[in-house]
């Protein structure tokens, strides 16, 4: 069955097509939920509701740009709705942060994983998390994220700031040859 | 700094991008089993409605055609007319098992009441009274006249201009009228010679009833005397819904969280009331025209919210928290509540994380299955009845349970520990009920419940549900 096969079995609520679909995309897509969301039993729902709106609106893919690109794009949406559901109850203080300085690929062990930066992204708060992912990993601009997430751009601007002086920290902290061998 | 900005972003962006990772097992199934019901939702709603409509139109029909039989076997003057009456009527086989043309015969002579019938030997232009007649029982009255085993269709002929003419405006309205019988001599002559004539009697104001408008004792109430009706011990079942509106109220010092003395004006002044709903099947028994015994068994739920409730670390664990309400505690894990449980941060800096903030409204639900015992006392008695209720409504706990509403969504907390399993209220109403029917009726009653003893324990607050509801049902008199 191929792509075209599966869209069409898709529209047509094709059992069987449907899950060709799910097992083409499915650990890329469960992938993407994983740095979306704080923990992977969100992750999972993101993948379930991102799914289901798949399915549900594969008749409105008019093919431009490629299938994978789609299903991501919807993924993306659907972490962001839950964000937008949850946001009026995260505090945030966007006061000060320092920096971590330099994150020197040479100095970083050569044995992180994915599944260590996917950890560290899941532990900021989800609003930085959100943003970060969105301008380094998406490439939208800040202007594109303040309307996504209903923020200001300076907003966007300073929460990737945050997001990414943390994540530099704990790159640092956890990955970097320690200071003694690096500095020795 | 910006190729630290650079180097940051390039560093996930280079490990994540094309990232994969297993999906969860059972994801497809779960996915799967979400879609089928959507597909199959309508259909599968349509079917239950079918079958709804299906066992109550059984239902019903039982019912009535029980009810009908019955009716037939107890009130049809043919079963009550003397065997000779019988026996003319059934060679012809033309009015044999009509209840209205037998008792037409039997009608006519019992239509002219003694004092009627003295009048009418006495006097040539004699007048009776007779209750309105709807047109099509006059109809049949006097087509019943034609029928050949019948022997005075000639006399009866003879009334027939003079009964059309008091055809009624409308036959639900029961008014007296006069007629004219211009030939009653010769009528009262026909009767008393007839081979079937039978001692007159005093037409009772049942089978002048019956005479008139049939068998439909919906209409009884309005011109047969209550001493005169059946005996009214009987039972009867129906169906009861109700929305309810719930509280409670709070008596008691308070209790100590870990940080505070929480008092009940704080429980007052953040919790409210809430809406929910009770239904269940009645059974009632009435001792007489007025008192019955209200029964049944009954689901309803009792509840409040609270926009702001105390939250504190639980003394038995570091892990847990605790949420408490005037009406118990519920235990939960602050970091399985995401939505809810936000983790103040009081300093960015600092990595150690603040205490929790409760967002949220937070939502407690007890459902009892309820046994009530009430006396209803009929005040008006009619048609429309207006019944005065009181008594007692014991229930069982059956489900206990909490949540968070946010936006739109319900994030279930648990179950309020500390709560009785058995709940004793007590009951009051006043209420209207309409009769449909000799056997079906509705009704609207309003109802007070309010918990007798508080339904939790080892709190320094007593907790006292009370609500209100509105039942509205349906009732069927066996």
């Amino acid at each position: 069955m191929n792509q075209q096969e599966i869209i069409k079995g898709c529209i047509d609520r094709s059992n069987k097509a449907q899950q060709a679909l799910y097992n083409l995309f499915a650990d890329d897509m469960f992938g993407v939920c994983l740095y979306y969301s704080p923990d992977r039993s969100e992750a999972e729902d993101t993948l379930h509701e991102g799914f289901l709106k798949v399915f549900n609106n594969i008749a409105s893919f008019k093919g431009e740009g490629s299938l994978k690109g789609w299903i991501r794009r919807i993924m993306v949406n659907t972490a962001l709705e839950k964000f937008r559901k949850k946001s009026p109850l995260y505090v945030l203080d966007n006061d000060g942060y320092e920096t971590a300085g330099d994150v020197d690929r040479e100095n970083i062990i050569s044995n992180i994983s994915a599944d260590d930066l996917i950890t560290l992204i899941q532990g900021l708060s989800p609003q930085y998390r959100m943003v970060f992912n969105l301008y380094a990993l998406e490439g939208y601009s800040h202007k594109e994220i303040a309307e996504m997430m209903k923020i200001s751009e300076g907003t966007s601007k300073s929460n990737l700031a945050r997001a990414r002086a943390i994540l530099q920290k704990k790159v640092k902290e956890y990955f970097y040859i320690s200071s003694k061998t690096h500095n020795g | 700094m910006a190729d630290d900005k650079r180097h940051i972003d390039q560093l996930f962006k280079d490990y994540l991008s094309g990232y994969k990772a297993p999906a969860p097992k059972g994801a497809w199934e779960r996915l799967q089993a979400e879609m089928q019901p959507k597909e199959k939702g309508l259909p599968l709603m349509y079917l239950r409605l079918a079958a709804a409509a299906i066992l109550l139109f059984i239902a019903f029909s039982s019912g009535y055609f029980w009810s009908e039989f019955k009716n037939t076997d107890n009130s049809t003057v043919v079963s009550e007319m003397p065997n000779d009456i019988q026996q003319e009527t059934t060679p012809e086989n033309v009015i044999q098992n009509n209840s209205l043309q037998g008792t037409t015969t039997e009608s006519l002579k019992n239509s002219i009441p003694e004092t009627s019938n003295k009048q009418i030997t006495k006097t040539d232009a004699g007048k009776f009274e007779s209750a309105p007649l709807a047109q099509d029982a006059i109809n049949q009255d006097i087509e019943s006249q034609k029928q050949p085993a019948v022997q005075n269709e000639m006399a009866l002929s003879e009334n027939k201009e003079v009964l059309a003419e008091t055809a009624l405006p409308d036959e639900n309205t029961v008014i007296v009228t006069t007629v004219e019988v211009p030939k009653t001599d010769e009528l009262a002559n026909q009767i008393d010679q007839d081979k079937n004539t039978i001692e007159p009697e005093k037409m009772s104001p049942e089978m002048l009833h019956q005479l008139l408008v049939g068998n439909d004792e919906a209409y009884a109430n309005e011109i047969i005397p209550k001493s005169n009706k059946q005996l009214t011990q009987q039972w009867s079942v129906g169906a009861q819904f109700s929305p309810v509106y719930s509280y409670r109220n709070l008596s008691g010092d308070g209790f100590s969280t870990p940080d505070e003395q929480v008092e009940q004006d704080y429980f007052n002044d953040k919790e409210n009331g809430l809406m929910a709903y009770a239904g269940g099947i009645s059974l009632n028994y009435g001792f007489n025209d007025r008192l019955s015994l209200a029964s049944g068994l009954y689901l309803s739920r009792i509840g409040q919210e609270n926009e702001d409730v105390v939250a504190y670390d639980s003394p038995d664990s570091p892990y847990l928290y605790n949420l408490a309400s005037s009406g118990g505690t519920v235990t939960i894990n602050p970091q399985k509540f995401e939505k809810v449980m936000v983790r103040e941060i009081d300093n960015t800096k600092d990595s150690v994380p603040g205490d929790y903030i409760v967002s949220g409204t937070f939502v407690q639900n007890l459902d009892y299955l309820e046994v009530p015992l009430v006396l209803k006392y009929k005040m008006l008695q009619s048609r429309f009845s207006v019944n005065l209720s009181g008594g007692l409504s014991p229930g069982i706990l059956v489900n206990n349970r909490s949540y968070f509403s946010v936006d739109g969504e319900k994030v279930q907390t648990g179950y309020t520990e500390n709560i009785k399993p058995v709940i004793y209220n007590s009951v009051m109403g006043l209420g209207i009920e309409y009769s449909i029917s000799t056997k079906l009726s509705i009704n609207l009653d309003p109802l007070f419940k309010y918990s007798l003893s508080p339904i939790n324990s080892n709190s320094g607050i007593k907790y006292h549900p009370y609500s209100i509801s509105w039942f509205t049902g349906i009732t069927y008199k066996l």
